[in-house]
């Protein structure tokens, strides 16, 4: 469905008056992959490795230095913004930044239902709106009566439901997922995952899943890539690279998972 | 053991808003010498209030410790004058934060404010030469790869373990017995947080330490703790051994928070086709200017009844040194 090809963004380092450009950060430095519908294919790696870059150039928030990204066999970069909004959403990793604070819910979400509805042509009335922003609430488990509150009077746990649902609203057949539990509480954390476990089995979608967490990967996803400076340096089904890790830097990297049996056994 | 630290019955209460919000509750932990106790807890159940009411950190004017006492070595410490306390505090009782972006000053280099909790800390009047000397010697204690060369940087130039480890050098300047260490690697990634626990508990062992490791991830409580008290909304709920906890916990929100833990030995056969969910806890943590009556944990208990409503339980002794807050445990 997703098809990534060698895959490169360079970001200029500039010096001087003049900005003259010295050099290129290589954060992502030729990567390629391939999803299939209803995959979730995870991009693990530590801070700076390129995997938000990667999540950003998925969804043209940034544009590739070099590559190519297919979806369903068409150029991402020859479709137009509003066309591939339809197709691939991003659920961002901080749920407090990423919702506006001075938009109600009704029009968070509602503005994103009344998107797709006009990029296809119909024309929808502000009930309607409603009518389909409630179902959209209830499907990501809030309750539908909240379409008049404002960001700030809900828990981070809750916004990302609204970041969900709002992403949900454009009908999209793959999200792109950025630390979408990492600023959460651990109890609070396992109810997103069953959430997005849902969704992909009742919509059919697939996710991307950006992650440092290795427990979360390990638990969510079917196949992972791990990334190291810009490049993927393993990748395979989830079983195989947690079991068999032959890279040392995912070795080095799921070693150091503090698990909860270490120091019971010894 | 000897019981280096007893901290009674504390309550924090915070001032926001014309608010009253009641940061800890009744809150008492025992820390012997040579132990790690974990605290464990999400975010907003009081684990940092705990750290900075022990210290008497607690800013003036946002609120104040209402009850409760704290023992040093049998010493109360919260009634002592500051400058009785700044003889404890930052000397014989340390602490670490989280963030160690913001905890050091980037104006200054490295070694410029390792000598400055040197000068504050020591009674001796050190030369220059002496300083430099205790400087590196603090370095190469916390494992720096270049100590001379980290005594010249200033904090951008070091990456945030670097950086991480000289705030622990610095909290170790003093010498002290205790040592208070707020989320020391949430910030960090995961193999470089290895790399700083292991540090830590190293350290303890060498210069025989006695370690409060606040945490939200129980995997870092299974490697580096032995003892761990559980706290959700400003109380400590369960209180055991580090194996206890793990292997018989019986409060129902330890319970949940360990089995909604997507941990790594949940190694799953994918294959069969099987619905791979987590046993969440359902809910959310009570806002603390609201909280509920009676147990703080019952509108998210699996098993509440209708005497978990109206009074708050004590904590109680169920099994020899397992303590747990709940009607219905044991």
């Amino acid at each position: 469905m997703l098809k990534v090809e060698n895959l490169k963004k360079y970001f200029p380092v500039e010096r001087g008056v003049f900005r003259r450009v010295v050099d290129y950060v290589r954060a992502v430095d030729g990567i390629s992959f391939e999803i299939k519908k209803r995959e979730i294919f995870a991009l693990v790696g530590e801070s700076g490795c390129g995997k938000t870059t990667t999540a950003k150039l998925i969804v043209r928030l940034l544009e590739a230095t070099d590559g190519r990204i297919f979806f369903n066999g068409k150029d991402i970069s020859l479709l137009g913004r509003r066309e591939l909004a339809r197709k691939i959403q991003i659920i961002f990793q901080d749920p407090f930044a990423s919702l506006n604070p001075r938009l109600t819910i009704g029009t968070i979400v509602g503005e994103a239902v009344r998107h797709r509805l006009e990029t296809a042509g119909e024309k929808i009335g502000i009930k309607e709106t409603a009518e389909k922003t409630k179902e959209l609430l209830n499907r990501v488990g809030l309750p539908v009566n909240i379409l008049n509150e404002y960001p700030h009077q809900f828990s981070g746990g809750q916004r990302q439901r609204i970041g969900i649902a709002r992403a949900l609203a454009m009908q999209p057949e793959l999200i792109v997922a950025d630390e979408p539990v990492s600023s959460l509480d651990i109890s609070v954390q396992a109810q997103i995952l069953n959430l997005l476990l849902d969704l992909r089995d009742s919509l059919g979608l697939s996710y991307i899943l950006i992650a440092h967490d290795l427990n979360v990967v390990r638990f969510l996803s079917d196949k992972v890539a791990v990334m190291y400076q810009g490049k993927i340096v393993e990748t395979g089904s989830v079983k195989m690279v947690y079991d068999n890790p032959h890279h040392p830097y995912t070795k080095k990297l799921l070693e150091a998972i503090p698990t909860l049996e270490t120091r019971l056994s010894e | 053991m000897e019981k280096i630290l007893e901290v009674r019955n504390l309550s924090v209460e915070f001032y926001k808003g014309g608010k009253v919000i009641p940061a800890l509750r009744d809150v008492s932990i025992t820390l012997k010498e040579n132990e790690v106790l974990g605290i464990v807890g999400e975010s907003g159940c009081g684990k940092s209030t705990l750290a900075l009411a022990v210290l008497k950190l607690i800013p003036e004017r946002e609120g104040k410790i209402v009850s409760g006492e704290v023992l040093f070595k049998k010493e109360e410490l919260l009634s002592l004058s500051d400058e009785k306390l700044l003889k404890v505090r930052g000397d014989r009782i340390s602490i670490v934060f989280q963030d160690p972006f913001t905890s050091l000053n980037p104006l200054f280099r490295i070694g410029n404010q390792i000598a400055e909790s040197l000068a504050l800390h020591r009674k001796e009047n050190l030369s220059t030469y002496q300083i430099e000397k205790e400087i590196i010697e603090l370095l190469e204690l916390v494992k720096m790869p270049k100590p001379k060369d980290t005594m010249l940087s200033y904090p951008h130039q070091l990456s945030g373990g670097m950086q991480q480890r000289v705030m622990i050098a610095m909290a170790l300047s003093s010498n002290p017995e205790i040592l208070i260490a707020d989320e020391p690697t949430t910030a960090l990634d995961v193999t470089i947080q290895k790399e700083i626990l292991g540090l830590l508990s190293e350290l303890q062992k060498k210069l025989g330490l006695s370690v409060v490791l606040i945490t939200h991830d129980f995997g870092i409580v299974a490697q580096t703790c032995q003892r761990v008290s559980v706290m959700y909304a400003g109380s400590i709920v369960e209180e055991a051994s580090t194996s206890e906890i793990f292997h018989n916990p019986l409060h129902p929100y330890t319970k949940g928070l360990l089995e909604s833990l997507p941990s790594r030995e949940e190694s799953r056969d994918f294959s069969q086709g099987e619905k791979r969910r987590l046993r969440a806890i359902s809910g959310q943590v009570p806002d603390p200017s609201n909280l509920p009556s009676g147990c703080k944990f019952h509108p998210r208990c699996p098993i509440v009844i209708e005497q978990c409503k109206p009074e708050e339980p004590r904590l109680r002794e169920i099994i020899e040194n397992h303590w747990v807050r709940c009607i219905r445990a044991g």
